[in-house]
């Protein structure tokens, strides 16, 4: 690993930190009590295998390959798993575009319901995806390759606009 | 909404591009965002999915910075 790398690691490690501290404290004082944001480590990664039970999951994502894939080449990421009363109930990771201009909204994905209730995610994690973009100074969050049409109608609620040519949501950070 | 050229849109635009946000202003707004968003996910898809994890595995780049 180069050290200029290792070096961005370190620094933007801390601003996910302060960004998912911030969030969770956003989230919890609404009344979520509850709910809890942190970065995407063994134990959540650990409690992902049991998603891979669920007969309810429209993409069997192997978020273990996926995470250190993605972990190993963007140190500017941003990433969340989502615990509920310590039942890991989401996951979603991005990055800065290379000119850093957009936050991208890369994967996420909800528990499947199949293995037990929980409250909604997408608030939440709209929420923290907000804080780490203002804090890196991002003008712009995009939301990126929404599986269906259910999805993209659902983005849109949250006034994210569709851009066809790139397969991407995106809504200006205010 | 995207896109509005209001006056309280513009102020926070030029304020983003000039000085940013403190901490506290950023926490303040994701209070107010958070607020709006909790009812709109009321009506959240039950298998709530996005993404591309094949591509991110396989290492294929999307990055389209002036795609909008």
């Amino acid at each position: 690993m180069l050290a200029t790398h290792f070096d961005a690691e370190r620094r933007y490690s801390a601003i996910r930190k302060e960004a998912l501290a911030a969030a969770t404290e956003v989230v919890q004082s609404s009344g979520n009590k509850s709910m809890r944001l942190s970065e995407i480590d063994s134990k959540a990664l650990a409690a992902f295998r049991s998603w891979e039970s669920s007969q309810t999951r429209i993409k069997d994502w192997d978020w273990v390959e996926g995470y250190n894939t993605f972990r190993f080449r963007y140190p500017k990421r941003f990433e969340m798993a989502l615990w509920e009363t310590n039942n890991l109930v989401g996951l979603s990771m991005g990055r800065p575009t290379y000119q850093g201009t957009a936050l991208r909204l890369d994967v996420v994905e909800a528990s499947p319901l199949d293995l037990g209730e929980r409250s909604s995610i997408f608030d939440s994690v709209l929420v923290a995806y907000g804080i780490y973009a203002r804090l890196i100074n991002a003008k712009q969050i995009r939301i990126m390759h929404p599986v269906n049409k259910s999805v993209i109608s659902y983005y849109e609620k949250f006034s994210y606009k569709y851009v066809s040519s790139g397969d991407f949501l995106y809504r200006e950070v205010l | 909404m995207l896109g509005d050229q209001n006056d309280i849109d513009k102020a926070r635009r030029k304020k983003r591009d000039r000085s940013g946000w403190t901490l506290e202003e950023i926490k303040k707004n994701a209070e107010k965002e958070l607020k709006n968003f909790k009812e709109i996910s009321k009506n959240e898809p039950s298998d709530l999915s996005s993404g591309d994890m094949d591509k991110i595995i396989r290492g294929e780049d999307d990055d389209e910075d002036n795609k909008e």
